[in-house]
């Protein structure tokens, strides 16, 4: 079994995360959707939700969710959870070995969780943020798997069968790599149990997750929303992997541009002219993206989509100040030092790590960002490729 | 400074309490941890009427205590965020029913943080003109807030359960609220509510008291404070509701229903075990659920719990369905359910383990220990609360909040027709 743990005595928690890491071809596999959430509605000796549900409630409420990621030709699918310290003994192993090598399927409860997904699919404009990102995501892809259009996501589920989850559930197991990270109080020896319990998937090297590449023709997408207030997102690729010295410095461009209130997109759009109440930048360091984004009335995208654009070019030019910089650095310091202790952050870095043949070294980025200069930061944002423009914009307020 | 005391949690670590002398009570969870999350409370809530002080009666606009709070970072010289970013702190604040607060989380010793901390709290050194952007960027706040349909979920339930129209307002005011809101009548709340000795200053993280409580007593005589009473004023409630039974039109895609209750303030007992009821009667591990959730009654969407603060709290079950009226059915059979012992330990013992995974988190354990403070209670009190929880206890209290008056709501999705 792959993965790491990362003991960290003292704490009131326990928190690990199992994935099958698994290469996919040009087309989403019959399944993939429904199977983490299927996952949940029993095996052989707890038939149901409720059973298993009511196993975690008897273990001081221990928490387990499906979980599935999807970059580019690679998915990670599986089940992630936390409990307090002590939590993960037999009782615990014997429903996590039953679920994941006696799982039912059963016709019932996959309407059930069909008619569910289907719901949460229909809904999902009533969360803005959350549709804005997926249709982003769907763009960015441009056709490719990764980026699947709602429409499709909904055809796929209704179309899965038991035989699709029976035939995907085996696939997982033989074909994808098992990487399992546990943080907390006792990760050792519930890391050391794991690995005798788990099916132990295929023992072969993963292909790498390289970040998007840096030739994309930019596109500039516009919808048609509803509610009172527009959203943009600017997408730009760097290029930087995740756990390179270049994708330390995206990290610091991040936290330069929007990561925090006190990045220059915060001050320049809200602070400076009070158009908005939430923008910034995010970062996905997987794909070695960043994106720019705000939240703005109708009239005022054009102009703070300006204000984005001249930011960057301000930058490009040189123009970081002193303290800015500072800031930055210092922020970015302390950020890695939380994730040092945060069990959430050291899953998510862990997996990053593995995805992109990389190893966690956070003892590297502290030195590097102990003699990195606002030049190299400079170079990187001068290699920016604009990926995508998105604007959702505003409809009718609710009288 | 008065000298502070160690109090033992149950899980094994120990909080100290103590007062600065003319200044806020202190509460400090020291741990091994690289990074300190701190927590300054004022007692000041979102929602007040008036206020009395100095021989007179002012009222105070909706929205106007949120106001305060997002100002406070406009300094002389500038986004004081800006200023702890220097340190690599990240700070912010939020306002609630109850009260409002601000928290601040890095690695910077406790020398170089609290000097920022008192200055973003204790110095109101905002302008008329930072008044007027700071409503801008409100009002982008507001329609963002519109936005969700938890906001209008939210507005129908205090519309059908209060009658006082500052209950049943938004938080954060209207355009019409916040219009009446001017600088003199801030500077005067930041005055009234925010002198230190009213404050609740909580640390978690590598400390060590007696070095934080001298940096906190020196820190306060640069501040001078004058002494002015100040009482909060809101018109009674009345126990009846305004209607019990309320349809409208949200901005969701599905239909939504909530069964909610209007409760008497609400002490730690009494909101934790009505929570241990619902989860023993509406949990994921009830037969109840198992069955509904199948006959497509409810759905995953299922929630409950109490909102609204303390002092004006409901109790609501809530959640998405294509049929309200069977929802109301359904959700109304399962609270009628009889509470067994084993269930009732069981969902006790979830509870407690949710509560004490989340005292894991620097940021949370700071806001819970806030909390017990602001409210008078022990820390760590939740623990032998949910430990002792019997079934005819909990019972007693749920069915009591349930036999008040409650109202059920729906919203139907606006873009089908609206207004049914």
């Amino acid at each position: 079994m792959r993965g790491t743990f990362f003991p960290l005595p003292g704490r009131l928690a326990l928190r690990f995360s199992i994935h099958y890491l698994l290469p996919l071809e040009e087309v989403p596999p019959q399944g993939l959707l429904l199977w983490p959430r299927m996952m949940m509605r029993g095996c052989s000796s707890f038939p149901s939700r409720r059973h298993v549900q009511g196993r975690l409630d008897e273990l001081e409420g221990a928490s387990l969710w499906p979980a599935i990621r999807w970059w580019r030709h690679l998915a990670a699918v599986g089940l992630e959870g936390e409990g307090v310290p002590g939590f993960g003994g037999d009782r615990f192993l014997h429903l996590l070995r039953c679920m994941l090598e006696e799982p039912l399927f059963q016709p019932g409860s996959l309407e059930e969780e069909k008619r569910h997904v289907l719901r949460d699919l229909a809904g999902l404009r009533d969360d803005k943020e959350a549709y804005l990102w997926y249709r982003v995501r769907e763009k960015m892809a441009r056709g490719e798997p990764w980026g699947l259009p709602l429409e499709e996501a909904s055809r796929l589920v209704q179309a899965t069968s038991r035989a699709d989850l029976e035939d995907f559930h085996g696939r997982l197991l033989r074909e994808g790599r098992l990487f399992v990270v546990v943080a907390g109080e006792g990760a050792e020896p519930f890391f050391a149990s794991l690995s005798g319990a788990l099916p132990r998937g295929k023992d072969a090297p993963l292909p790498v997750l390289d970040p998007l590449p840096l030739d994309v023709e930019p596109q500039e997408l516009t919808e048609e929303g509803d509610g009172e207030e527009g959203r943009v997102v600017m997408v730009y690729r760097s290029g930087a992997s995740w756990g390179s010295r270049e994708g330390y410095l995206l990290k610091l461009l991040h936290h330069l541009l929007g990561s925090s209130p006190s990045s220059r997109l915060f001050q320049a759009v809200r602070e400076e002219k009070g158009w908005s109440y939430a923008v910034g930048s995010r970062l996905d360091a997987a794909l070695g993206t960043l994106s720019l984004e705000a939240t703005v009335e109708k009239e005022r995208l054009l102009q703070v989509e300006d204000i984005m654009v001249k930011e960057l070019e301000a930058l490009l030019r040189g123009r970081i100040a002193e303290e800015a910089w500072a800031s930055a650095v210092s922020l970015r310091r302390d950020e890695l030092r939380y994730e040092r202790e945060d069990l959430a952050a050291l899953l998510e870095e862990a997996l990053l790590a593995f995805v992109s043949g990389n190893a966690y070294r956070p003892q590297e980025e502290e030195e590097t960002l102990a003699q990195v200069r606002p030049e190299e930061v400079v170079t990187l944002a001068a290699r920016l490729r604009l990926d995508t423009l998105y604007r959702l914009l505003p409809g009718r307020a609710r009288p | 400074m008065n000298p502070g005391h160690w109090v033992d949690l149950p899980w094994g670590e120990r909080v100290w309490l103590g007062r600065v002398e003319g200044g806020p009570l202190l509460c400090l969870l020291p741990r091994r941890r690289v990074g300190t999350a701190w927590q300054w409370t004022v007692p000041l809530p979102g929602r007040l009427e008036k206020v009395r002080a100095g021989g007179e009666v002012f009222p105070v606009p909706q929205g106007t205590p949120h106001v305060l709070e997002h100002l406070l970072f406009q300094k002389a010289e500038g986004d004081f965020s800006l200023e702890l970013a220097r340190l690599g702190v990240e700070a912010n604040a939020f306002t609630t029913d109850d009260y409002t607060a601000f928290y601040a989380t890095g690695s910077a010793p406790a020398r170089e943080v609290l000097p920022l901390l008192f200055s973003l709290v204790l110095e109101a050194s905002f302008t008329a003109d930072d008044v007027a952007l700071e409503k801008l960027i409100i009002a982008r706040e507001l329609a963002l807030d519109r936005d969700d349909p938890d906001h209008w979920r939210e507005r129908a339930l205090r519309e059908a359960l209060f009658v006082s129209p500052h209950l049943k307002g938004d938080l954060l005011g209207s355009r019409e609220s916040l219009d009446q809101v001017h600088f003199s009548l801030l500077q005067r709340l930041h005055r009234l509510f925010y002198p230190p000795s009213r404050g609740i200053l909580v640390g978690v993280g590598p400390l060590e008291p007696e070095k934080v409580s001298e940096a906190a007593a020196s820190l306060l005589t640069s501040f001078s404070w004058p002494q002015e009473e100040a009482e909060i004023i809101l018109s009674p409630e009345p126990k009846i509701l305004p209607v019990s039974a309320l349809e409208g039109s949200g901005g969701s895609v599905h239909p939504w229903a909530a069964l909610a209750w209007k409760g008497e303030p609400l002490d730690l007992a009494a909101g934790l075990l009505t929570a241990v009821a619902l989860e023993a009667l509406l949990g994921r591990s009830s037969r109840w659920r198992e069955e509904a959730e199948a006959e497509g009654a409810v759905d995953p969407t299922l929630a409950y719990g109490w909102g609204g603060g303390r002092r004006y709290p409901y109790l609501v079950v809530e959640g998405e369905t294509e049929d309200p009226h069977r929802w109301f059915q359904a959700v109304e059979e399962g609270l009628g359910g009889r509470l067994f012992q084993e269930e009732v330990r069981r969902a006790a013992e979830k509870i407690r383990g949710r509560l004490l995974r989340s005292f894991d988190s620097q940021e949370e354990a700071a806001s819970h220990l806030s909390e017990s403070l602001y409210y008078g209670d022990d820390p760590g009190a939740f623990w032998d609360l949910l430990q002792g929880a019997g079934p005819e206890e909990v019972a007693g209290l749920f069915h009591r909040v349930l036999a008040g008056p409650g109202a059920r709501v729906i919203q139907w999705p606006q873009r089908k027709g609206g207004q049914p």
